[in-house]
């Protein structure tokens, strides 16, 4: 994954939340909580946003039994800095269904408001339709809601699937300094999301300044996500998470309004990687590298010691010991350092636990 | 006699009691506080209070699911103030208790024996 891709894209969002793992009624309640708590919506917009939310995050429930060998199905929310706002989905659909879909919203978005709340009556009262689904009561709803065009892509994939994206967007024209159609545009959002998922599978992408309340429905969407690990699994792979998130906040540089970046994979060995990026001054960048050189180059017995001796004798509150038991928690622990300013490098530490 | 301090539950934090007057001693739950800070710093001004005048015998029970390092260099302080305690002749036990599954707690408590050899500390399995 190439970091000054995904710095330059996510660069104007102030949170945003990639969501791949499971797709089931808890995620949903969880991811919810996050949208409703955390991007600073005002109670109307709050109250639709949910509900489109729900609406999108289920239609991926609806197709989350296609089989995903790419990574294709995930839900993603983005708030940038000047209030704009998106939600989107994407899932595999066979081709097949991909030309009906297409063809449905065509014919709502060529709809009036006043002509789709009569389409949306009849479809209400014809018991066929109501009954077996299907009629498109979901994306009805969406364009009603939104009062938008239905903006969406058909990805192929082979000759049976394709990919289908569909994202709901709230922009203020008068917002003119972030350029809010560029960010939300769909064909720029699958480059970057293919990049994210290239070697792993993504289960949950951050970014934000990671406050103790965030961090707090990030841990009840991690214990429904690891809840089919072994105890020692969970416990192991939760308390590495909860150190990680915490100490993106606590160590992010305050002038870069504590931003961070945290990524949760799933490896095809089955084991987890988390990657976490925050920006560091200069001045410390020897430091650090010094620092985590060492740690990354000592083996448990010896990171142990340093820990306990740390714990035994050193300064209780010295920012190192956060580190040194990730290290141990870890099967191995790596870092990157980019320049970024004059002032800032980009610091990301990977985890592989 | 001195005050008992109360701490309810949350799903992040413990429930802390720490009764002078009935010999209860306890903080059980999951300690992952993000401001270990805020969250220790009664406990601690408690136990340094009690210091001055610690029963004969004190044993403090400690049962976690998960805890954070942070909260770790906590109990690292509280465990400083009993092993004070110890030395002035006085009983102290520390009680961990865990599932019997469970390793890392298994191994937090050990390691907490190593930093403290002259504290008792008992480790115990505890059914959930």
């Amino acid at each position: 994954m190439n970091w000054q891709n995904i710095l330059k894209f996510f660069e104007n969002d102030s949170l945003s939340l990639t969501y791949s793992g499971v797709f089931n009624d808890k995620t949903l309640m969880s991811v919810i909580s996050i949208i409703a708590n955390h991007y600073g919506l005002d109670k109307k917009l709050k109250t639709k946003n949910i509900y489109i939310a729900i609406e999108i995050f289920q239609n991926i429930i609806k197709y989350a039994n296609v089989q995903d060998k790419g990574n294709y199905h995930f839900f993603q929310t983005r708030r940038l800095k000047n209030g704009d706002f998106m939600i989107l989905s994407s899932n595999i659909i066979s081709n097949e269904n991909a030309a009906k879909v297409k063809q449905r919203i065509d014919k709502i978005n060529d709809m009036s408001l006043v002509e789709l709340k009569q389409y949306y009556k009849e479809i209400l009262l014809n018991k066929e339709y109501t009954e077996k689904g299907g009629a498109g009561l979901g994306l009805i709803e969406m364009r009603r809601k939104t009062m938008q065009n239905i903006d969406y892509k058909f990805i192929k994939l082979d000759e049976n699937n394709s990919v289908f994206l569909i994202i709901v967007k709230y922009i203020n024209e008068e917002n003119e300094n972030i350029d809010t159609r560029n960010h939300f545009n769909l064909e720029n959002i699958w480059k970057i999301h293919k990049e994210l998922v290239s070697k792993d599978q993504l289960l949950v992408g951050l970014k934000h300044n990671f406050s103790e309340e965030l961090n707090n429905h990030i841990f009840n969407l991690l214990q429904i996500l690891l809840k089919d690990e072994n105890l020692y699994n969970q416990k192991l792979l939760f308390s590495v998470n909860v150190e990680i998130l915490q100490n993106i906040s606590k160590y992010a540089e305050k002038t870069t309004n504590n931003e961070g970046y945290y990524f949760l994979y799933k490896t095809k060995e089955n084991n987890y990687k988390i990657d976490i990026g925050n920006y560091i001054l200069n001045e410390n960048v020897d430091f650090q590298k010094n620092f985590l050189k060492l740690l990354k180059n000592s083996n448990k017995s010896l990171l142990d010691e340093i820990y306990r001796e740390g714990l035994r004798e050193g300064d209780l509150e010295s920012a190192g010991l956060g580190y040194i038991d990730l290290a141990r928690m870890s099967k191995k622990m790596d870092y990157q350092i980019y320049n970024f300013s004059e002032d800032y490098s980009f610091f990301v530490l990977h985890l592989y636990v | 006699m001195m005050k008992a301090l109360k701490i309810s539950k949350t799903p992040y934090s413990p429930e802390v009691i720490l009764d002078k007057k009935q010999n209860v001693f306890k903080i059980t739950g999951d300690l992952l506080p993000e401001n270990s800070f805020s969250f220790f710093e009664p406990i601690i001004n408690w136990f340094e209070e009690y210091s001055k005048e610690p029963l004969d015998y004190t044993k403090l029970q400690l049962s976690f699911n998960v805890i954070n390092t942070s909260s770790t260099r906590k109990i690292i302080l509280v465990m400083r103030i009993l092993d004070r305690i110890a030395q002035t002749g006085k009983i102290v036990k520390v009680v961990i208790y865990h599932l019997s599954e469970d390793e890392m707690m298994e191994y937090w408590g050990h390691e907490l024996t190593q930093l403290f050899p002259k504290l008792n500390i008992v480790m115990k399995t505890k059914l959930e």
